[in-house]
């Protein structure tokens, strides 16, 4: 496994962290919890209903203090991780490193970081070569969505973006 | 119509050389074919049972002559000389090669077009009404809307791994030529007591193993508010939609499961919450999309040709030409001409490259240079002046494009089935050659009316069997293809999933029991203006039931 980050492999600035699964957390939630805190989200996991007990517990955002937000792909084709990503950055005001992790492959790492995900646990070899090949995430510049990578408007339509 | 601008031809020219690259790396053997699938698919690429297959869009059924032309290029160049329109306003070739599909894409993409999502458990082509922008009974053409959801939903970063396929279908007019009901999501084009324009929304209707007709879960949309709300309902099916089990994966099911009430209440509350730059849209915006879609500069000519009325009564094959094939014009003088591709014997949305480049040039000389392709696996040329339907009946006949079927019992649709597809169960091409064969006289299949037969070769029902007035469901019942019948399907505004009669029939006796249930139609009904789905509202099974199962003496 390697981790990638910002354009380039990198070392895991939270190798050997705890890591707490949702349910776990939100059972810990009150009592001492690990720091730094990482959290690793399976698909399913309702990210929505964070922010309630953001409100009722901690006054503001539930994600308060969490370093790092892991959603985990466990096959590529189950999508529920993009939607909760979007939701983390978009609803919840999530601004800590949001990374994918488990069936993380080259062809889905740009839609990934439109929405939202800014590191990327990858164990797929041939993805790791294509990288390591210079290759980047940019494959796509125009897009027909306002997406969450640095994007500046297009033309007169405005769901329409460009890289920025 | 709706021409690509620099930043759309960008964007599809971006898109061949990803999946140029990613066909590439197949070959090569970087990409396994488990990691490859989801990506040929998001592009069109199938496997089928002898060969790829190659499904391009035809956005909301729209094309022009030079794109007609370039898919008979395609055709000779690349594959055996023909192509199929399909159910959902795509065209399939059977026959190209993995290696030329970068080629085949270029071409496309040449004249604005692309294969982007025809497949894939992503949002599909986003379909319409194939008389949208000319139908006199229509409240607003429904294709701008329709386009402004193709751009939105194209590689959504969001929405590319959804728990199955997604489909989108638009009409403008009170009349659903587009089926809007056994949709994902149905978007019917309405007017609120103060005038203003809208969309009524269905959600969740679908055929396949279950068939379900959509829930209106909101009588009025604002125009404004068509993307957040369409985002609204697909990030409820995305983080929903059930992933156990593929047979129930549709949106349909989630709809089904949890109710109509719980899923507008999360798509609304999902509306509410979500304040999503760019999707609302600006009314100059609609403005300027709407614009591409202005109707041709059409003068009113007289409501009656005299050369149309000349013609009729010297030329009965004329005459029910007129009858069956032109629909009313908004503009007085014109018609909306459906060109079958249901001859006798021939294989149902089928043409020849020869088809296709004549059905260019009649669309270029005759009709503001405009195709369409509908639901019903026809192709409709929108805007011909009555006085020229002469000439274009004549043009047609010598290119065995002129059968007076629409809307008949031979105007049949029909999935590719066991001939060509890896999933089917039994053959339906044969099927609906052999009941084109046998209602192949012009006077009987006129005297019996409106009546939609639809055939498909498996469960998962591409050819629409659930709704057709006669269904028939082509199954493997121990190594023996074995049909089964439904009646009184429709797809129409009064839609209804259609009721099985009994035990399925052999092949060769599948064409005896329609030809039963329609002479049963026919004894019964209370006269010709009684069409065979009204007769079967009011007569239900019994009747039909009788006369197919006869007890052997």
């Amino acid at each position: 496994m390697r981790y990638f980050k910002d354009g380039t492999f990198a070392d895991d600035p939270f190798a050997g962290a705890e890591t707490l699964s949702g349910p776990d957390w939100l059972e810990r939630r009150g009592s001492a919890l690990p720091s730094p805190l990482v959290l690793q989200l399976d698909p399913g996991f309702d990210v929505e209903a964070i922010r309630g007990l953001g409100q009722e517990r901690f006054g503001n955002e539930g994600l308060d203090g969490v370093a790092c937000v892991k959603i985990a792909f466990p096959k590529f084709t189950d999508g529920r991780g993009y939607s909760m990503g979007w939701l983390l950055r978009t609803r919840l005001g999530y601004a800590g490193e949001m990374r994918a992790v488990g069936d993380v492959l080259y062809d889905e790492m740009q839609l990934m970081a439109r929405c939202g995900f800014d590191g990327f646990e990858i164990v797929d070899e041939p993805t790791l070569a294509l990288l390591r090949d210079g290759r980047r995430l940019e494959t796509i510049r125009r897009f027909y969505q306002p997406g969450l990578e640095p994007e500046v408007p297009a033309g007169t339509r405005p769901w329409a973006r460009r890289s920025a | 119509m709706y021409r690509y601008d620099e930043f759309d031809a960008g964007f599809v020219a971006e898109r061949v050389a990803q999946f140029t690259d990613q066909v590439e790396r197949r070959l090569a053997g970087t990409l396994s074919e488990d990691q490859f699938k989801p990506l040929r698919l998001m592009n069109g690429v199938y496997l089928q049972l002898h060969a790829y297959m190659l499904r391009v869009a035809i956005p909301y059924g729209t094309l022009s002559s030079r794109q007609m032309r370039c898919f008979a290029h395609i055709a000779r160049t690349y594959d055996k000389g023909y192509g199929h329109f399909t159910t959902r306003q795509n065209l399939q070739f059977n026959w190209p090669a993995l290696k030329d599909v970068p080629a085949i894409l270029r071409e496309l993409a040449a004249v604005e077009m692309h294969c982007i999502q025809t497949s894939g458990n992503c949002i599909r082509n986003t379909t319409a009404d194939q008389f949208a922008g000319a139908a006199a009974d229509e409240i607003e053409d429904p294709r701008p809307y329709a386009e402004i959801i193709r751009q939105w939903s194209s590689l959504h970063p969001e929405f590319s791994f959804l728990p199955r396929k997604f489909k989108i279908a638009l009409t403008g007019a009170p009349s659903d030529r587009a089926a809007i009901q056994v949709h994902d999501i149905g978007y019917q084009v309405v007017k609120d007591a103060m005038g203003e324009v809208g969309f009524a929304v269905y959600v969740g209707g679908g055929q396949g193993r279950t068939p379900l007709i959509a829930h209106r879960i909101r009588e009025f949309l604002p125009k404004a508010d068509l993307l957040s709300y369409t985002n609204s309902i697909l990030r409820v099916y995305n983080l929903e939609g059930r992933r156990d089990n593929k047979f129930k994966a549709r949106i349909k099911i989630l709809v089904h499961e949890k109710g109509a009430d719980a899923i507008r209440e999360a798509v609304e509350a999902d509306f509410a919450a979500n304040h999503d730059a760019g999707l609302t849209l600006p009314q100059g915006e609609i403005d300027r999309i709407t614009a591409y879609f202005t109707l041709p500069d059409l003068a009113a000519r007289p409501q009656v040709s005299a050369a149309v009325e000349a013609r009729r009564t010297s030329d009965p094959a004329f005459a029910r030409f007129l009858a069956r094939n032109v629909f009313p014009h908004k503009v007085p003088g014109h018609g909306v001409l459906t060109v079958s591709l249901k001859p006798t014997d021939g294989i149902p949305g089928d043409a020849t490259a020869e088809q296709m480049d004549h059905l260019a040039d009649l669309a270029q000389r005759y009709s503001a240079d405009e195709l369409r392709v509908s639901h019903e696996q026809n192709i409709v040329l929108p805007h011909v002046r009555l006085d020229d339907l002469p000439a274009i009946y004549d043009s047609l006949r010598a290119n065995d494009l002129a059968a007076d079927n629409v809307g008949l019992v031979s105007d049949i649709i029909c999935c590719p089935g066991l001939d060509y597809c890896a999933l089917a169960t039994a053959r339906s091409i044969p099927i609906a050659q052999a009941i084109s064969k046998r209602f192949a006289e012009p006077e009987r299949t006129a005297e019996i009316g409106d009546l939609r037969v639809k055939i498909s070769g498996c469960i998962n029902a591409c050819g629409h069997h659930h709704v057709g007035h006669i269904g028939i469901l082509g199954l493997d019942k121990a190594g023996q293809e074995t049909y089964q019948l439904t009646l009184g399907g429709s797809a129409d505004e009064r839609c209804s999933i259609g009721d099985i009669t009994g035990r399925g029939f052999s092949a060769e006796r599948i064409v005896d029991a329609v030809e039963t249930v329609v002479d049963t139609y026919l004894s019964h009904r209370t006269g010709a203006e009684e069409s065979f789905i009204d007769a079967y509202r009011r007569l239900g099974m019994k009747p039909f039931k009788e006369a197919l199962y006869v007890p052997a003496a």
